[in-house]
């Protein structure tokens, strides 16, 4: 290889390498470019439902009082003395507090009917009856004339958009089966569960 | 081997973690207080006695007074029926054969043959534990009720070996919307001697 040759193999790299600090300059500014005319933020969405339990202040239990007569509940209930056709009324107020809409179910959880001894009693249930609405309704358009047992799936809805609230009303009669033998026998819902869950 | 093992089960912890933290995103689950109703009941407890054996007039039959005590946890009403018959036939509490002290009134009011506590509706509260006395003397009168024996009057009855019937019946319910139930009877009979 003489001296010419070799000086233009020189120029030959040096340009090759020039070019190609000139290529990846501006591949890496098209993406830097890219990055910043085109954001994508990805924010996650939440869901968080409220709910709320109101009793009714009724105190001759007739199912006959206004709405204002509703007080929140924020312990747990207990009513003593039921005696037969006596109606328990109660609300509950549930909203989407969350971004995404979701499905909502509200299920009476662990409904247990005990005899004196607290063991269960497979007839007690007989002697109250559930009457509820559909939600945002304003008439008992349901009505169980023996309470369920175990679980009870009471409303659905999906979906429930954010912000959107819905009213359950319901009452828990106590049903002329009930009777002196049933002294000491307590009927008993653990919790009522309001679950919002993500549509698919 | 032993390590393939180790990075397996930290894998699988990693996954159920993430699942759990997944879920725990797209659930949001709330619950309310309890809820719990006990039944109440309506109870009275009668107490008193009466003589044993032959009976005669002028004898007070009631050896014990008849009282009544509430022992319900709710708000009652309470109505007494007090039948009395002489020879079966009903006597009337103002009957000449007879002279008791029935002592409802003025606590109850006399209705359609009933007794009613406080009048008809009358309430008795479940926090009123005081007994109430019924009926402490019940004496048959011997100017009425007499042995005739070899007495020719026709008019005359001869009460000798006759009974005397003592029905008390007495009702309580809840003090709203239900019906009256009879709680108990007592029935004593007492047999008139010679």
């Amino acid at each position: 290889m003489n001296k010419k040759t070799h000086k233009n193999l020189i120029i030959q790299v040096i340009v090759l390498i020039v070019i190609g600090i000139i290529f990846v300059s501006s591949v890496f500014g098209w993406f830097a470019t890219g990055h910043k005319s085109h954001v994508v933020i990805f924010t996650t969405g939440n869901l968080e439902v409220e709910a709320t339990l109101y009793q009714a202040n009724d105190p001759d239990f007739d199912g006959n009082f206004l709405d204002s007569d509703y007080e929140v509940k924020t312990s747990d209930i207990l009513i003593e003395n039921a005696v037969s056709n006596q109606i328990h009324s109660f609300k509950l107020v549930v909203k989407n507090k969350g971004t995404l809409p979701g499905k909502l179910t509200i299920n009476l959880k662990d409904i247990l009917f005990l005899n004196a001894s607290n063991n269960p009693d497979a007839t007690f249930n007989q002697a109250f009856e559930l009457k509820y609405t559909n939600l945002n309704g304003t008439t008992y358009t349901h009505h169980e004339l023996s309470f369920p047992t175990s679980n009870y799936e009471i409303a659905l809805q999906n979906p429930l958009n954010p912000n959107e609230e819905v009213v359950l009303l319901f009452q828990i009669i106590v049903g002329k089966k009930l009777t002196n033998a049933h002294y000491g026998f307590k009927f008993s819902i653990s919790t009522i569960e309001v679950k919002l869950e993500q549509n698919p | 081997m032993k390590k393939q093992a180790t990075i397996l089960i930290v894998s699988l912890i990693t996954l159920l973690i993430t699942i759990i933290f997944v879920y725990a995103l797209y659930v949001d689950t709330k619950t309310t207080p309890k809820i719990t109703l006990k039944s109440g009941k309506v109870v009275y407890n009668l107490e008193g006695s009466t003589v044993e054996g032959e009976i005669v007039p002028g004898q007070n039959l009631i050896s014990t007074p008849y009282t009544l005590t509430n022992n319900s946890t709710v708000d009652s009403q309470l109505r007494i029926k007090l039948i009395i018959t002489l020879n079966e036939v009903e006597l009337s509490y103002t009957d000449d054969r007879i002279d008791t002290d029935i002592l409802l009134e003025p606590t109850f009011t006399l209705v359609g043959g009933y007794y009613y506590y406080g009048g008809v509706d009358g309430i008795l509260s479940s926090s009123n534990t005081t007994p109430i006395t019924i009926i402490s003397s019940l004496i048959l009168d011997g100017n009425f009720v007499k042995n005739n024996y070899g007495n020719n009057n026709p008019e005359n009855i001869n009460y000798s070996n006759k009974t005397v019937n003592i029905k008390f019946i007495f009702q309580a319910k809840q003090a709203d919307r239900v019906t009256w139930q009879t709680l108990g009877e007592e029935n004593i009979d007492f047999t008139i001697g010679t």
